[in-house]
């Protein structure tokens, strides 16, 4: 079915956090094997019915132009942007049947890449285990959409909100004059690569090294989850508990340097701020994101206790010079500037490091996620993206009330030895 | 300064912050509401107490962020009355 001409929009402006992430695309394409590609994957018990499916997203105008986006390539000084290709063909699910042993059949599709300009920016793929179980996962260009909107669209997808209407596109922004953006984007910019000089960031990973990803679950039961819970009031977390689960990744990370012999100056973690109004379902549409920087030295990690102190502290700071807003007019300010030059000004102060690792939490949105095209669903879980530099990437995420995480590297960054002396010393730090 | 503000009035101010900027409209925001069950994260419990600090010109100090005073609106509120106004 084709959308309505009149309706959907012909082309698509890209937003400053849009582009922010197209230059993170560039970015994992030089460092690794595809660009930033977000997935996630919903399992549910059952043979999920592939025909419903195909129908839902087939009969739905919004699922058929979001398909029918291609990023156009950029031209000097014009705003980057979506535009609407002309196609009759039915949005596809990709099936495949597998045996139980045959799990690494995600490992497979884990690998495959979403060329902005040339693929459908969304991609379905469907597994259907033995013992009726299947899995449905889905895979996004991050320059579209953020991890948050990607699941409202899959549930949505699965009738699994609850009737409640889905907000596609953000109301505009307000307009500031271009001397307001140029003060804001200065504002961030001496914030995050010159004060506390020298930045001295801490990587695990070789660059260049064009190594394919891995995942790593971690699952928490109801009763570790509540201890965590315990643990974060303990270590003096009061605004919820990402400060802590923060807090316990920098100490294991930490470790993890001292194990492999690396000699840490200092971490550099920027963190997802996700701008959505709570309680409702959008903006779909979009990377509604700005960030916060964290730096942390040796000697804020003596302790549990004074490592959540100095993020909260840190935290505080930020918001209340702004600069979470800041960044975001920033963002909004570099949406004319040619990627290379882009890539440039952010690479520059800090030698081509973006991080030292990537870290998010995206809270409980999933903890009411029960059910999924009338199957009962059995676990959700984000597969986030990770360029192989720096080449480790932790999300936790709360499902049916239970907490999990998932821990994304490249062999060039860890090995499987590394990676079960991170989650044991995670563990003992969440959990102990 | 307004020392003569009721913990009500500050509750409901409070109420007003939240409903008009952190979460969608149809969600019910009360002095009573513990603001865990809004779904506000981190970053949202911060915009309340930044709030709070341009709007009653005070600074809230890390004594006074516990998670006993930041549990509701009115928490926060009674806490605001009897040790800063």
């Amino acid at each position: 079915m084709n959308p309505d001409k009149q309706e959907w929009p012909a082309r698509l402006l890209l937003s400053g956090s849009d582009y922010f992430q197209l230059l993170l695309d560039n970015h994992h394409r030089r460092h690794g094997l595809q660009g930033n590609i977000g997935r996630f994957a919903v399992e549910v018990k059952g043979r999920l019915d592939v025909r419903q499916l195909e129908r839902i997203i087939n009969d739905d105008p919004m699922f058929y132009w979001l398909h029918s986006l291609r990023l156009k390539k950029l031209l000097p000084f014009r705003l980057p942007q979506w535009i609407r290709v002309q196609s009759a063909d039915p949005i596809p699910i990709n099936r495949f049947e597998a045996s139980q042993k045959d799990e690494n059949i995600l490992t497979q599709l884990f690998q495959r890449d979403i060329n902005p300009y040339h693929d459908p920016p969304c991609r379905l793929d469907l597994i259907n285990f033995e013992q009726d179980r299947t899995i449905l996962l889905f895979s996004w260009s991050h320059i579209l959409l953020d991890a948050y909107g990607a699941e409202i669209l899959v549930r949505h997808m699965g009738n699994a909100l609850n009737d409640q209407p889905i907000q596609l596109f953000a109301s505009k922004d307000t307009q500031r004059s271009f001397i307001e953006q140029l003060k804001q984007s200065q504002k961030t910019r001496d914030f995050i690569f010159f004060e506390n000089k020298p930045i001295l960031i801490s990587c695990l990973g070789k660059r260049d090294s064009r190594q394919i990803n891995s995942y790593h679950a971690l699952q928490f039961s109801k009763t570790e989850t509540e201890q965590i819970i315990a643990n974060c009031k303990h270590a003096g977390a009061r605004f919820g508990r990402s400060p802590f689960l923060l807090a316990a990744c920098m100490h294991s990370f930490n470790d993890l340097l001292k194990r492999k012999g690396i000699i840490n100056t200092a971490i550099w973690v920027p963190i997802p701020q996700n701008n959505r109004k709570k309680g409702g379902f959008g903006p779909v549409v979009g990377n509604q994101l700005s960030y916060l920087f964290y730096r942390l030295f040796p000697q804020h990690l003596e302790t549990m206790q004074k490592t959540v102190d100095v993020i909260q502290q840190q935290m505080i700071d930020q918001m209340r010079e702004g600069i979470p807003a800041s960044f975001s007019i920033m963002m909004d300010l570099l949406l004319r500037l040619p990627l290379w030059l882009y890539d440039k000004i952010v690479k520059s102060p800090t030698k081509g490091a973006l991080a030292s690792f990537f870290f998010s939490d995206t809270g409980k949105t999933l903890e009411d996620f029960n059910d999924f095209c009338g199957l009962p669903v059995s676990n959700a879980a984000h597969y986030p993206p990770n360029s192989s530099h720096p080449g480790f990437t932790i999300i936790f995420m709360d499902f049916q009330h239970k907490l999990q995480g998932m821990i994304a590297y490249t062999e060039a960054t860890a090995n499987e030895e590394d990676i079960a002396y991170f989650e044991s010393s995670l563990r003992k730090n969440l959990c102990g | 300064m307004t020392a003569h503000i009721s913990p009500s009035a500050i509750a409901e101010n409070i109420c007003f912050f939240i409903r008009n900027h952190l979460v969608i409209g149809s969600v019910e925001v009360t002095p009573a509401t513990p603001l865990a069950r809004l779904g506000l994260d981190s970053f949202s419990l911060i915009e309340i107490i930044l709030f709070v600090e341009r709007q009653y010109q005070l600074q809230l100090s890390d004594e006074a962020l516990t998670q006993e005073n930041i549990c509701s609106s009115e928490t926060l509120a009674n806490y605001i009355h009897q040790h800063l106004l």
